[in-house]
């Protein structure tokens, strides 16, 4: 197992809203692995994404992070993210410089009134200081490798002149400006078709050899997960519930949360762009979240007066697979 | 296997809206002013203390009087009695100008109930009793003084409320059901008939409104009876305003034509008149009274600054634009300065409208903010 | 662009000849036309007029023939040879009187819009950015306040105070001691301490507007995806609000010339009424009284002609700012 890059700990997010505070993630550990890929899958409202935005501080009100550390060891020196003061040099080095993210929405992520090379340009003259000349060679030949075909021209387009997935791929192209050895995706093909999929897809694995980096990748797609994933985190309203590398998760699902969400899944590699299976009943109100365990209402094998009361455990089969569910407690060294 | 389905009670969405209502204070506060607002205007000839024709040559441009409770001066030192004080006059000999100063030995016995000036409640009911007035009809009873000609600017405050609250809610119901219609068949249908209207609305507000307005007042007749004048003034306003809501209609339609229960009601046989009017209105029936809300204050401040110019409602119908009239004079405006009230009242009523519109938009759309 | 700009100015053109014939309308509008007027004014000061008379005058006036036809006949007039019309009350071509007071009419209500938006633009921006902050909330608080009161009530209570507290009102443009001299820097000095009350009483309501325009509108911007992206791929604070949210908050800004001109232009005809300005709105209001339909319905074609120039200003300013607009006509942004 190589060098952890990322790790995330006790992670609290939430949310002031009119009827309360929603705690959008709940106590989340992650760890990303240098050069490797980890996908984090669940329902829509689970609580990925403000995960990933807390990563780079980028939560804004009413939401605020309450607990836990981000500690970021790609610096000679480790240090926990959210103990950083807002104008802390290596904050802003670790925006678009050491981790680079793109988004679900590319269009939107883009500004629709300045072309594509001048947020470009931008991004590349704060992280390297490179003069505007050379910024905007190198802005040509990063759309270059992103695939974007006659750079020199689309370099002065604007967002709305290119499709989705090339948006995604100028997106791309900002994202790696500064040689990051970290990439958060979150759910970056969501909005295209499924071919643009695929290509993306293609995309990500191919830079991530040459460039050598991290991926920390979003998605609702199982098929995805299976191909791109080394490690794979499941979550649940606001939790990890289990955590295994990727071989090991279609094999043997631990969590029922994960067996549902695998039942009528995909032969490995097949099924791309189908999205995670209905499960019956809905996802519970973060508000309004179950006692005990959180998935119990809708679990198959709860056991009445146990998971409608206590949390459930965090269960280590060891080699960095856990679980938190109360089948497994009797099992293996339980640390509740 | 049995799965749990969450249970809890769901709100109705009246419900719901009216619980967002509820959350802004301002908007809810407001709409109880508003609601005491028509109050006052449904019993106006009961409410006011004299009607809008008493005039009293002898107080012009009076000050406002304080109503006591007890008086300690009189013969006997302190009593009880609700009274006001009368005035004694003096007169400048220079400039002529009279003024009025409160005369603590003058006691003008105030009561509730009293016989005054007869009237016919709801337009109905013959009446003669005021809620509040001075036992004897004849002493002056001025709570926030008089105007230049003597009239009593309180009771002619409640009847131009009357008068200018009614335009604007008259004035903007007509402007609905134009723009509503308008917006409904521009929406539902598009192609040339969106088009065309489209062109109309964008024409009509490319024509700054208020020298439109000014100018098809003037140009009505001098002599008019004050009754319809006061009907063509507000369709004059209501043809100007529509506009604005049609788009917001549109909108809204354009958005649904789509969806599935509106091909599922054309499926079922409904006329299109149906599936617009009672199908897709409905859905979005708290937009537009949000809207329709916040459509009353520019009609109410339109009137006002028309008649106030003297190009829109004409004595002797009063309404607060006509009522400030009395105040653009300065040599007047500097010694009266209670001239200003109405003033006063169409900024609280204009806000008042804003907040509570303001309040249904936010509890109509929860997810806007 | 071009294709924008033409689509821009036909469009104007439309609305114009809308506006002339809605302004005509207003003209016709009242019993009896321009020649009646004047036989009811000659015959008061024992001057009859002949039947041939009035015939000749109709002729001359272009008030034969059938509505259409008089139209025609006004409408043609006005572009040919940029004849008005003659005012009834000061019996003079309308084009004389309104001519010398257009200057100071655009002049007061240019600097009016320049002085609104320098005011409105930062407390809108600011209002937004530390949204409720007290700043904010006094500024929400007073912007309510300046939109729902009749900007006439706002001259009403200033009147009040300065005569309380000075003894009179100031009115005009200039003292009468700089009225006449060339312009120098002491006629500048005067003439920007008479604008200063004008500018007041007409500007609040715009600013404001203005204000809670570009409050919503940032507020909106904020938190669109392309601020966390630009702030993921770490722009720094000050240039992302400067080159992101406010750059498009921008856009709104420049279209607000179309709503705040007429604003200004409507302010001037009621500030006219107390304060005796030298422009168009208190010349206005005198010809609607006593139904001078030519001048009157003049001056409101000319108040029209000039907000719909304004929109047409701020329209190409905005294809100017917006490549949406520019590259792809107008339904690109407006949605
Ligand atoms: N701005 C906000 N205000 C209030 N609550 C929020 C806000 N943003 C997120 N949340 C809450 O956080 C929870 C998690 O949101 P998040 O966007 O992380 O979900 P997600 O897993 O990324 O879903 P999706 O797959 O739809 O992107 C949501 O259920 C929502 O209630
Ligand atoms: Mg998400």
């Amino acid at each position: 197992m190589s060098e952890p890059l990322l790790e995330i700990s006790g992670l609290k997010t939430g949310f002031d809203t009119y009827d309360g505070r929603v705690r959008a993630v709940d106590g989340v550990d992650l760890t990303v692995h240098a050069g490797k890929t980890l996908c984090v899958v669940g329902e829509s409202g689970c609580g990925k994404s403000v995960t990933a935005r807390s990563i780079l501080r980028l939560v804004e009100a009413p939401g605020s992070i309450d607990a836990g550390s981000i500690v970021w060891r790609g610096d000679p020196e480790p240090f926990d993210v959210l103990e950083l003061d807002v104008s802390d040099k290596r904050l802003a080095k670790l925006r678009g410089g050491d981790v680079g993210m793109i988004f679900q929405e590319p269009a939107a992520s883009l500004l629709p009134l300045r072309t594509i090379g001048a947020q470009l340009i931008e991004t590349i003259r704060i992280h390297t200081g490179a003069d505007k000349k050379a910024a905007r060679a190198r802005a040509i030949d990063l759309l270059d490798q992103v695939g974007i075909p006659r750079p020199e021209q689309r370099v002065d387009a604007f967002p709305f002149q290119l499709s989705g997935g090339m948006c995604q791929r100028a997106m791309i192209a900002i994202a790696l400006c500064a040689n990051p050895s970290l990439l958060i995706a979150d759910e970056p093909t969501t909005a295209l078709d499924v071919t643009t999929q695929a290509r993306i897809l293609d995309l990500i694995r191919s830079l991530q050899a040459e460039y050598r980096m991290a991926v920390m990748f979003i998605t609702h797609d199982l098929g995805v997960v299976a191909e791109l994933a080394d490690e794979v985190a499941v979550m649940y309203l606001g939790k990890v519930v289990e955590r295994a590398g990727v071989e090991e998760l279609f094999a043997d699902p631990k969590h029922p949360y994960t067996k549902r969400l695998l039942h009528s899944v995909p032969v490995l590699g097949r099924d791309r762009g189908r999205d995670l299976p209905t499960i019956p009943g809905t996802v519970p109100n973060p508000l309004h979240r179950p006692k005990g365990c959180s998935f119990h209402p809708r679990c198959a094998e709860a056991i009445a007066g146990t998971c409608d009361l206590d949390e459930p455990p965090e269960i280590d089969f060891g080699g960095g697979r856990t679980a938190q569910c109360v089948l497994y407690a009797d099992r293996e060294g339980a640390t509740a | 296997m049995s799965v749990t389905v969450d249970t809890r009670p769901t709100a109705s969405q009246r419900q719901l809206v009216w619980w967002a209502f509820k959350k802004h204070r301002l908007a809810l506060i407001s709409a109880w002013l508003l609601a005491f607002m028509f109050f006052v205007i449904a019993l106006c000839e009961f409410l006011a203390p004299f009607d809008d024709r008493h005039r009293d040559s002898a107080y012009t441009t009076a000050p406002p009087q304080v109503l006591k409770l007890w008086d300690t001066d009189g013969e006997e030192g302190f009593r009880w009695g609700l009274h006001v004080d009368g005035y004694t006059s003096t007169q400048d000999p220079e400039s002529l100008r009279i003024s009025y100063e409160a005369d603590p030995d003058d006691r003008v016995e105030v009561g509730f109930f009293v016989k005054g000036e007869e009237y016919e409640l709801f337009g109905l009911i013959p009446m003669e009793r005021h809620f509040m007035g001075p036992h004897d009809p004849e002493d002056p009873m001025y709570l926030m003084g008089t105007t230049t000609d003597g009239q009593d600017l309180f009771s002619q405050l409640i009847y131009a409320t009357r008068v200018s609250a009614s335009v604007g809610v008259i004035g903007v119901l007509l402007a609905f059901i134009l723009g509503i219609v308008l917006g409904a068949i521009s929406g539902y249908f598009g192609g040339w008939a969106d088009n065309g209207i489209q062109r109309v609305i964008e024409l009509i507000m490319a024509v700054p409104a208020i020298p439109l307005w000014l100018g098809l007042t003037a140009a009505l007749p001098v002599e008019m009876n004050p009754l319809t004048r006061y009907f063509i003034i507000t369709t004059l306003l209501a043809l100007v305003a529509w506009t604005g809501l049609a788009r917001e209609v549109r909108g809204r339609f354009l958005a649904m034509r789509s969806e599935e229960f509106v091909t599922s009601a054309r499926l079922d046989g409904s006329s299109h008149g149906r599936v617009m009017f009672r199908h897709m209105l409905p859905s979005f029936s708290s937009h537009i009274i949000a809207a329709l809300s916040l459509s009353i204050p520019t009609m109410i401040l339109a009137e006002t600054a028309l008649s106030w110019l003297g190009m829109g409602l004409r004595p002797p119908v009063v309404s607060w634009g006509v009522q400030l009239q009395d105040a653009s004079k300065w040599s007047v405006l500097s010694g009266a300065p209670w001239l200003l009230i109405p003033g006063l009242c169409v900024v609280i009523v204009v806000l008042a409208f804003n907040f509570v519109g303001d309040g249904l938009r936010d509890a109509a759309d929860p997810y806007k903010h | 662009m071009l294709r924008y700009l033409g689509r821009r100015v036909l469009y104007m053109a439309a609305t114009l000849l809308a506006i002339s014939l809605v302004v005509f309308v207003v003209i016709s509008l009242p019993p009896g036309d321009f020649v009646t007027a004047l036989q009811a004014k000659y015959s008061t000061q024992g001057q009859g007029l002949s039947a041939d008379d009035l015939e000749n005058l109709r002729v001359r006036y272009g008030l034969d023939g059938n509505i259409l036809a008089q139209y025609g006949h006004w409408f043609s007039q006005i572009v040919l040879h940029g004849d008005l019309g003659t005012s009834f009350e000061f019996e003079k071509p309308v084009a004389d009187i309104v001519g010398p007071r257009l200057g100071a009419t655009i002049g007061v209500s240019l600097a009016t819009l320049i002085v609104t938006w320098a005011i409105a633009f930062p407390i809108g921006v600011y209002s937004a950015v530390k949204q409720r902050s007290i700043g904010d909330y006094t500024a929400t608080t007073v912007g309510f306040l300046g939109l729902a009161t009749p900007n006439f009530l706002i001259a009403l209570v200033f009147i009040y105070f300065s005569v309380s507290w000075f003894g009179s009102v100031p009115s005009g443009l200039c003292s009468p001691e700089w009225c006449d001299s060339a312009w120098n820097l002491g006629k500048l000095l005067d003439l920007l301490g008479h604008l200063w009350i004008p500018m007041i009483v007409i500007g609040t309501a715009g600013v404001a507007g203005v204000v809670r325009i570009i409050r919503n509108n940032l507020l909106d911007e904020l938190h669109r995806p392309y601020v966390t992206a630009a702030r993921a791929r770490g722009v720094p604070e000050k240039q992302l609000l400067r080159r992101y949210p406010l750059r498009v908050a921008l856009n709104p800004f420049v279209s607000t010339i179309g709503w705040v001109l007429p604003l200004l232009l409507v302010g001037d005809i009621v500030v006219g009424q107390i304060l005796s300005l030298p422009t168009l709105g208190p010349i206005l209001l005198g010809a609607l009284r006593s139904q001078d339909m030519y001048l009157a319905g003049s001056i409101i074609m000319i108040l029209s002609m000039l907000t719909v120039i304004g929109t047409l200003i701020s329209d190409l300013l905005l294809g100017w700012l917006d490549p949406r607009i520019r590259l792809m006509g107008m339904n690109g942004a407006r949605q």
